[in-house]
């Protein structure tokens, strides 16, 4: 088992040299992307500031608590936007070119190969940035340093469940081939998942927790941490990143079985 | 393990549907989808022993890619069975993937936008090559495919040629036992042919292992393999020497003449001999069983103004053409002579 998480481990590094590597090449495009992405985070605090202006709270929350949720959103965007994020455009392409075929050969897991593969660097420029927004508004939201600790164990397990339900709906392109529908579902998905579950109606809000559980990325986390004794969402976020790997692991085996490959 | 790969009764059934063009096809295909089966591969039996070099041979659409692709394990059979190195491919075991390496002609391994090398390092780790067992096989390949100066240069500014060279280094570095190649030589010059050709004979009469080539260029089939498939319609239609494939119509021999002169080519003697004329009516090839060769000769050279004439094999290529044109010349056959 050590061996074996040795071995990926040293895959990703070499991922993350080629990565390096390739972002580099392209110099323009490599500051566009941090630029782009600056805009995006300015544009989410901006417009939830603006709306603090007229009201005190929402949902309970006020305006320090909403922007730490935002921020540990943020930073759950830059973590799947630097390591996962263009994987799954390029698996809609690589799927119809073909490109998979030298993929499933390799006598390394396909969905690691699939979907941690390609990395962008640009982003990760920013992370910097967004750990900042997290300890900022964490201390005006009154932060404990417990809290502070907890906070890389909570962030995982949100873009464990978020990765999950992407993987899961990507697969679907096995068997639907194109996968431009599927990548549009998915980011209006981290849309819904962007805020917190009481802006809800409690319809979207039961299908979005228990069919799919995107409300369970980030609220259940960021709850927890203001209000310790409601744990129960957290042993939910649990339940559903152990009930998701199951479901995503024997969804993809039988993708797999269904991939005819693109005729050369 | 007497036999690397062993196919019986395998199939692979495709399904598509049936579009119109034009904007009320599109529209209609939204919920009217007429399906059909396409019978990819069809009771397909094949025995290859270790060591063997191997061809897959048939126009497009014949099956050869999609056999491949069962027995590398990227697809799963409809039906039948597939032994690969002792394993069934579909499964993907570790054990097994380590083992075999598939280049495609049509299709890169590499990654584009950086250079070379560092898709090979990525290699090393999936495949769990140590340093100095890499460095050396990077070498040794290298030199073989005389591309040690292409290795730091970004894929995208290679040539086909180089590139092709670098895809082949990337699926030996780890030492393969089977080694599947669906057109190696697409696409490329003469001179590049050649030496990829060369190439895998050096790599094969080193190493011992186990190569399944299809290929369009007959050279390739000719220089490389002993043993020839011919896939037709999914289906094996020959499975034998490349000299027996050579011999199917019959043990003829091509002889070409030259003439000083245009000749009538309506005279009796020529369409026994199935002769291909030149536009100017002062060539001809003819097959001519070799039995009949020297009478047939002796009687062209007396009878017309012979300038030059020459005999050779009955090429590949054109027996290839021959029962395209009319499959039922090699019948399908079932069994393996491996």
């Amino acid at each position: 088992m050590l061996g074996q998480i040795k071995i990926y481990l040293s895959v990703y590094k070499k991922f993350l040299d080629c990565a390096f590597s390739r972002a580099t090449t392209f110099r323009t495009s490599f500051f566009l992307i941090v630029i782009m992405d600056l805009f995006f985070y300015a544009s989410v605090l901006g417009s939830v500031d603006f709306i603090f202006q007229h009201v005190q709270t929402i949902g309970g929350w006020n305006r320090n608590q909403f922007l730490f949720f935002l921020s540990f959103m943020l930073a759950i965007d830059n973590l799947h936007m630097s390591f996962l994020s263009e994987n799954f455009w390029i698996f809609a392409l690589d799927l119809k070119s073909g490109v998979l075929d030298y993929i499933f050969i390799r006598p390394v897991s396909s969905i690691f190969l699939v979907f941690f593969r390609s990395i962008r660097v640009s982003t990760m420029l920013n992370t910097p940035l967004v750990i900042y927004f997290l300890i900022h508004f964490g201390a005006r939201a009154d932060l404990h340093i417990i809290d502070f600790l907890l906070l890389p164990f909570l962030l995982l397990i949100s873009l464990l469940i978020m990765v999950e339900i992407e993987i899961i709906i990507s697969t679907l392109m096995f068997w639907l081939i194109e996968g431009n529908g599927i990548n549009f579902l998915r980011m209006q998905l981290q849309n819904v998942a962007r805020w917190p579950d009481f802006v809800y109606g409690q319809w979207a809000k039961r299908i979005f927790t228990l069919f799919c559980p995107v409300l369970l990325i980030g609220t259940p986390s960021v709850r927890f941490i203001f209000k310790k004794s409601d744990c129960f969402p957290l042993l939910l976020q649990m339940i559903a990143m152990i009930v998701l790997y199951m479901i995503m692991t024997k969804f993809w085996f039988y993708g797999l079985r269904k991939y005819e490959s693109a005729s050369s | 393990m007497e036999y690397v790969i062993e196919s019986q009764n395998l199939a692979k059934t495709f399904r598509s549907y049936e579009k119109n063009p034009g904007l009320w096809g599109a529209i209609r295909s939204l919920w009217f989808r007429p399906y059909k089966e396409n019978r990819a591969v069809l009771d397909f039996n094949l025995q290859v022993k270790p060591g063997e070099m191997i061809a897959l041979l048939g126009p497009n659409g014949a099956g050869k890619t999609t056999i491949m692709k069962m027995w590398t394990g990227i697809i799963v059979p409809s039906s039948g069975q597939v032994q690969v190195i002792g394993h069934e491919p579909w499964k993907r075991d570790k054990q097994f993937r380590k083992r075999i390496s598939l280049v495609m002609g049509q299709k890169s391994q590499l990654w584009w936008d950086i250079p070379a090398l560092d898709s090979f390092l990525l290699l090393q780790k999936y495949y769990e090559i140590p340093d100095r067992e890499f460095k050396q096989r990077l070498d040794m390949l290298s030199s073989l495919l005389q591309v040690q100066d292409k290795l730091k240069i970004h894929v995208r500014k290679l040539s086909l040629g180089e590139r092709m060279k670098l895809e082949l280094l990337a699926s030996f570095l780890h030492s393969p036992d089977v080694i599947f190649l669906d057109e190696p030589t697409i696409g490329l010059d003469l001179v590049a042919q050649e030496n990829i050709r060369n190439f895998l004979l050096d790599y094969h009469k080193l190493h011992k292992c186990t190569i399944v080539v299809t290929s369009h260029y007959m050279a390739d089939v000719e220089a490389l393999c002993k043993r020839l498939i011919l896939i037709i319609g999914g289906t094996k239609h020959f499975d034998g020497p490349i000299e027996q494939f050579t011999q199917i119509l019959g043990k003829n021999k091509i002889v070409t003449f030259n003439f000083s002169k245009a000749i009538d080519f309506k005279q009796d003697l020529w369409p026994d001999f199935e002769p291909t004329w030149n536009e100017m009516g002062n060539q001809v090839a003819l097959r001519v069983p070799t039995e009949h060769l020297k009478e047939v000769t002796v009687q062209i050279l007396n009878e017309f103004p012979v300038s030059e004439f020459s005999t050779e094999k009955l090429p590949i290529e054109r027996v290839m053409k021959k029962i395209l044109e009319n499959p039922s010349l090699a019948r399908p056959s079932g069994h393996s002579s491996a």
